[in-house]
């Protein structure tokens, strides 16, 4: 490690003028100002076009969704990310275009049969082989597909949609086609919920009192007031019993059986009377759109022409009446039709009209803040801070190999800078819910706010202990978090109302916050625990190289398992974030595989040549007597990493104040939601298995703290439980949610229950390489080991002093306890 | 206790190891920080059994089975299922056989409390320091005694009201009493059967009975199926000639929803001290839901008999003024759920509008009542969970002890760690 200044960070403001400025004094300022150059162009070409259309404005329109007043701008990206998984579309020129155009033109494509403008969207993602056989489709890059595409098709699927909808309902297990087709048709219906306007709700209130209503529903109303208002009297002029008389027997039998479903009617002509009479006193209102349809039909068929003439212009004085007089609903269909005949200057003077004329019952309050959501939904500040993390993780990469103090300092910059953006984007969220102090509702927002968590903590580490080792944890765990909320956040509104229970802003702040900031802080110990990791193997691979005499077949085995572990924890963090980026089609899906590729190759190799350099090594002098040798340019890295008796201190009394802190958090966090339980229902503890996870937390963190005062593990062993700590949290954020689902249905999208497993994979890995003996790489350890106990772990219950330790000679127990008892003196 | 402490100065004078010596062996050990760390494991493992094992179970069989006994037996097929989940083993495959025995939350519970206060027999020593520490340990020795008394002694029942109605009592959901209504002059005279006398065939008389009850059977779980002529139908009068009864196996505990067992009673009544029989009859709960109870002619009047709820008689009525289930304008998702009531205590008084609602229960007279469900269909009817907890307040107390402990321990090491960083 290169020594770090011991001063603080920042360089005192006074006499700067006349000290030497440091090797890439600028680097930081650098990295700064090409941070905030990049977010000035996103602020710069985030608004969709105003011409000749004006889309921007448009996207602003407040309208009603999910039980929500959100801008329409967010129901169009919402809409067009679950059927297209993205927010974009590309139009038949190739263009890139907005939502907001995509939703315009699904709007104004008119009925089922009119085939309009979006039909011929490429839009539907259907990823599934088997399905895109089965609808006669080839895959083909980015694998969307349009309306016009799938629709001659989708009615062969029609039975098994059926089927599989039913095992739904019923919870039974589905197979894969089942359950894509399932999709597919929800996505379909989707579209064609905005397609004819009953979703969302966008006709505001005229009047106080007054409810939100979708342009589809007034419509439907309205037709079925026109369809009762000529069934009525329709029934009525049929039961008088002159006119029944004329009813001939061909025409009750038809009646009978279409009316009835009749398979064979009664031959009785009284009990067919009865019948047919009970039919014309039903009440119209209480029938279906359709029944009403259906029946006003049949009896129009044996009505007379002249007696049919005047019961139809009954209809359109009645449909003249409800959604026709609705001037909001009109004004939405006269921008519509501006829009389908291209006439930009109308279809703008009428979005004009209707915001001026149409949105008085809405309070300039909401107008604001549905504005400020569509700014945040395009200006992505998640997206932003990604890149950032990315950035700043690449920069902690480089560090390590050179420049440390430079880029390290522009790495804890930069964050503070990434931070700044994803606290006002936490923030917004909030003003959007109106639950200000709330931060998280739902999945997507613990893992947001778990990033932004851990983000906190790893730059206040990095404070109290500039190593380095603060940035990269935060980095890493920024990056992270950013593409599970990424998965999760492809479902649907990320803002989404809570449910009934949920819906108390006092729990949601204390409860809920509480215990996701004890998830983070049992993150942050394990990955910096995985950090300590890292850094052994580092220490083996340098001692190694500096062992005097030939490697024996257990020091080379030793030696390949460090190698290996060491170079496939960044290959795999390059791998999941090039995979990632391929999975949110940032890159290309063969690009990143060839990287992908690439890295591991690279990765492979550079593990193999550090193997082959020790295996060739022979630490002897002409003599043949062992002599130390020096570490090869190939391996210089490992100098900057490997652990020294301060690094170790330095990370494991990072690691046990985490943990005590994760104790606290989480213990308080748990048992606040044991109360909200009994403010709920009634039961302090359910043993939920969501309740069960936040326990297993406390517990595992009460047992790390334990095993540490009873001296059963030091720092290393700290390191390795603190990994294990991951698992569990894993479990509990993500794992225990799979239960529920799993209990009734194996075929589910188990994309989260993949990601458990491969993150439980990979930690129990480094947990087996941090069980490598100490042997290998203690020994670098040994100058101060006295003091490389954590002096925060005085004062607990008598341990250290009580058990005897393992791993440590007599002497050198001793020799720590004198050191602390000191230490515990001078205090006093 | 003079002569313990003569021991020790003996003992330690002497050097000869006395008893006071084997049992500060056996306190230091029962004390070991190796033995809490070993506890907190075991309790890990527990936990997530016993959160697996949910997958299977219905919470209560398995709060029984793994938190509330000494021992459980945990079966393999436990880790088949978690692997099925997480690890793509096949859903089809045969189920894994056998079980390990591992200990339970009474005894690691129990363990944890020994080890506990052991560790401060053993390490008792006061200073400003460890203040942190005791009051965490205490406010832990509370929970556990918390849990205890919920355990023990809370009762749960439920309350369902009709718009408009007042109710004076609360049911068990999951105990059944047979009920004879006779109508008087100033309201109702009701006489009941409790389950537990029900479940023994043969022959209830008693004063207060309008008839002799004989059991032909009892069924705890019962499935029902129209007659038919080939089979053969206990009854033979009432509503039991229209519908059959037939025992299944009990359901308790399987399902996580309260889907519980219906049970059914063949029942044949007699004259008062008589061998005149009245007929056999069947009664259920299922029978009762419907409206529909057996009228049978007593004297001068009619009484109603009918298989309900074992229900619990309060002083004092609730009565429902108006049920809310409040949407998202344009959604389904339920915004709240609220019964607004009057509280009617003519004993002390007491005559209060109260809205129980989720988040804000009512607490009255030592019990509970919180907005547990209602009748979808018709969204007039409210259930409200009623439960007497005397031990409801400990978790409160022991909750904010222990965080007080951890604020006080934690930060104590805190500022001293910062002042020393400070020093440096």
């Amino acid at each position: 490690m290169t020594p770090t200044e011991p001063t603080a960070p920042l360089p005192p403001t006074t006499g700067t003028a006349t000290r030497p400025r440091p090797r890439g004094w600028f680097i930081p300022w650098l990295v700064l100002a090409i941070a905030a150059i990049y977010v000035l162009s996103v602020i710069g070409r985030m608004n969709p076009p105003s011409k000749p259309f004006n889309l921007e404005s448009l996207a602003r329109l407040p309208v009603i969704d999910g039980g929500r007043m959100k801008p329409l701008e967010t129901v169009a990206r919402v809409n067009l990310r679950m059927i297209s998984q993205r927010e974009t579309f590309v139009d038949d020129a190739g263009d890139t275009q907005p939502a907001i155009r995509w939703y315009l033109d699904v709007i104004a494509s008119g009925s089922k049969e009119a085939h309009g403008k979006a039909w011929k969207y490429r839009v539907f993602r259907i990823e599934n082989d088997q399905l895109l056989a089965e609808l006669g489709l080839k895959p083909r890059e980015g694998l969307r597909y349009s309306l016009d595409e799938i629709a001659p098709q989708i009615g062969k699927l029609d039975a098994r949609a059926r089927t599989a909808f039913r095992k739904k309902m019923d919870k039974k297990p589905m197979d894969l086609l089942e359950v894509k087709l399932l999709e597919l048709s929800e996505r379909l219906e989707l579209f064609f919920n905005l397609a004819n306007l009953t979703s969302p709700l966008m006709v505001p209130p005229q009047s106080p009192g007054e409810e939100w209503n979708s342009i589809g529903r007034l419509r439907a109303d309205s037709r079925k007031a026109a369809l009762v208002a000529v069934l009525k009297p329709t029934q009525e002029q049929l039961a008088v019993p002159e006119r029944f008389a004329k009813i001939t027997a061909d025409q009750r039998n038809e009646l009978l059986i279409r009316l009835g479903g009749y398979v064979t009617p009664p031959m009785d002509p009284a009990v067919v009377d009865r019948i047919l009479l009970g039919f014309l006193s039903e009440k119209p209102d209480a029938l279906s759109g359709n029944d009403l349809a259906e029946r006003l039909i049949t009896l129009g068929e044996i009505m007379t022409e002249q007696e049919n003439a005047t019961l139809l212009s009954l209809a359109s004085a009645a449909e003249s009446q409800g959604f026709a007089q609705n001037a909001a609903a009109q004004q939405w269909l006269k921008m519509i039709e501006t829009f389908q005949a291209s006439k930009p200057d109308e279809f703008n003077t009428a979005l004009q009209e209707y915001r001026d004329k149409y949105l008085t019952q809405v309070s300039s309050y909401d107008i604001t803040k549905t504005s400020a959501e569509a700014y945040y939904n395009r200006f992505a500040p998640f997206y932003i801070c990604t890149a950032l993390y990315v950035l700043v993780f690449t920069l902690c990469a480089l560090s390590w190999l050179g420049m440390t103090e430079p880029l390290r300092k522009s790495a804890f910059y930069l964050l503070y800078f990434t931070l700044i953006i994803h606290t006002a984007a936490l923030i917004a969220r909030m003003y959007f819910q109106d639950r200000w102090s709330v931060f998280v509702t739902n999945l997507y927002s613990s893992a947001v706010f778990i990033g932004w968590g851990c983000v906190v903590m790893g730059l206040i580490l990095e404070k109290l202990y500039p190593i380095g080792i603060g940035n990269t944890v935060a980095a890493v765990l920024g990056v992270g978090t950013a593409i599970i909320s990424h998965n999760l956040g492809a479902g649907g509104d990320t803002l989404e109302m809570m449910q009934a229970v949920l819906d108390t802003n006092f729990w949601l702040s204390t409860h809920v916050t509480t215990v996701t900031f004890g998830y983070t802080a049992t993150f942050v110990a394990g990955f910096i625990g995985a950090a300590y990791i890292a850094r052994m193997l580092a220490t083996i691979i340098r001692n190694s190289f500096q062992e005097p005499g030939k490697a024996s077949p257990a020091d080379l085995l030793v030696f390949s398992l460090a190698a290996f572990g060491l170079t496939a924890i960044p290959v795999m963090l390059v791998g999941i974030g090039l995979n990632s980026a391929a999975d949110f089609e940032v890159i290309p899906r063969f690009i990143a595989d060839i990287l992908t590729f690439l890295v591991i190759a690279a990765g492979t190799v550079y593990a193999l040549v550090l193997l082959f350099a020790r295996a060739s090594t022979e630490n002897l002098d002409a003599q043949g007597h062992p002599i130390t040798g020096t570490v090869p340019v190939v391996a210089r890295a490992m100098n900057n990493l490997a652990l020294d008796a301060d690094a170790s201190k330095k990370l494991t009394q990072m690691i046990y104040g985490v943990v005590c802190f994760a104790t606290l958090l989480s213990f308080v966090g748990t048992v606040l939601g044991g109360i909200w339980a009994d403010q709920s229902w009634g039961r302090f503890w359910g043993w939920d298995p969501k309740e069960n996870g936040a326990v297993l937390i406390v517990l595992w963190n009460a047992l790390i703290l334990h095993a540490r005062w009873a001296g059963l593990v030091r720092d290393r062993g700290l390191a390795v439980l603190a990994v294990v700590g991951n698992m569990i949290t894993a479990w509990s954020w993500f794992g225990t949610n799979q239960l529920g689902i799993g209990l009734h249905n194996y075929g589910f999208d188990s994309r989260l229950a993949k990601g458990c497993r491969y993150f439980w994979l990979s930690q129990t890995a480094i947990i087996a390489l941090g069980l490598l003996p100490r042997s290998y790489w203690g020994s670098s350890l040994k100058a101060i080991r006295g003091t490389a106990v954590a002096p925060l772990a005085s004062g607990t219950p008598g341990s250290v002093v009580q058990s005897p330790v393992p791993n440590l000679s007599a002497a050198n127990e001793s020799h720590a306890r004198q050191t602390k008892n000191k230490k515990n003196g001078k205090k006093r | 206790m003079s002569t313990t402490v003569e021991t020790v100065t003996t003992s330690t004078a002497s050097g000869s190891p006395g008893p006071w010596h084997y049992f500060r062996i056996v306190l230091k050990t029962l004390a070991s920080l190796q033995l809490t760390v070993v506890l907190f494991l075991c309790s890990i493992g527990l936990v997530f059994f016993g959160t697996v094992a949910q997958m299977e179970y219905g919470i209560w069989t398995v709060v029984d089975q793994y938190f509330w006994s000494w021992y459980v037996l945990v079966p393999f097929d436990l880790f088949q299922k978690f692997g099925q989940i997480f690890f793509d083993l096949s859903p089809t495959e045969p189920r894994w056989t056998g079980s390990f025995p591992f200990p339970a939350g009474k005894l690691l519970g129990g363990a944890m409390l020994v080890n506990l206060i052991a560790a401060h027999m053993a390490r008792f020593r006061v200073s400003w320091k460890r203040s942190g520490i005791l009051l965490i340990h205490s406010g832990l020795i509370l929970l556990f005694v918390g849990e205890f008394i919920t355990r023990e002694y809370a009762v749960e029942q439920q309350m369902a009201i009709n718009e408009g109605d007042s109710v004076n009592y609360t049911q068990d959901t999951r105990n059944y009493e047979l009920a004879f209504v006779r109508k008087t002059a100033d309201g109702e005279q009701v006489t009941v059967i409790p389950q537990e006398l029900l479940q023994n065939k043969g022959r209830i008389s008693n004063s207060e009975l309008p008839f002799d009850v004989e059991v032909v059977k009892f069924m705890k779980n019962a499935s029902f199926f129209d007659p038919a002529p080939d089979l053969p139908n206990t009854a033979t009068a009432g509503a039991g000639l229209k519908i059959l009864a037939q025992e299944m196996k009990e359901e308790a505990g399987v399902e996580t929803q309260q889907k519980g067992d219906i049970p059914a009673l063949y029942l044949q009544l007699f004259k008062k001290g008589t061998q005149d029989s009245l007929g056999t009859f069947l009664v259920t709960p299922l029978l009762t839901i419907q409206g529909v109870t057996e009228s049978l002619p007593d004297g001068d009047g009619v009484v109603k008999m009918s298989m309900r709820n074992k229900r619990y008689y309060k002083p004092f009525s609730v009565h429902l003024i108006e049920f809310r289930h409040d949407k998202y304008v344009g959604t389904m998702t339920p915004k709240n759920y609220s019964s607004r009531v009057v509280l009617l205590d003519p004993e002390e008084g007491v005559e209060r509008e109260v809205v129980i609602s989720m988040n804000s229960p009512l607490r009255y007279r030592g019990e509970t009542f919180y907005q547990a469900d209602f009748d979808k269909r018709t969204e007039k009817t409210t259930y409200l969970q009623v439960v007497r907890n005397p031990g409801w307040i400990i978790p409160y107390v022991s909750c904010a002890v222990v965080t007080l402990g951890m604020i006080v321990h934690f930060g104590i090491f805190l500022t001293q760690f910062l002042i020393r960083r400070a020093a440096a």
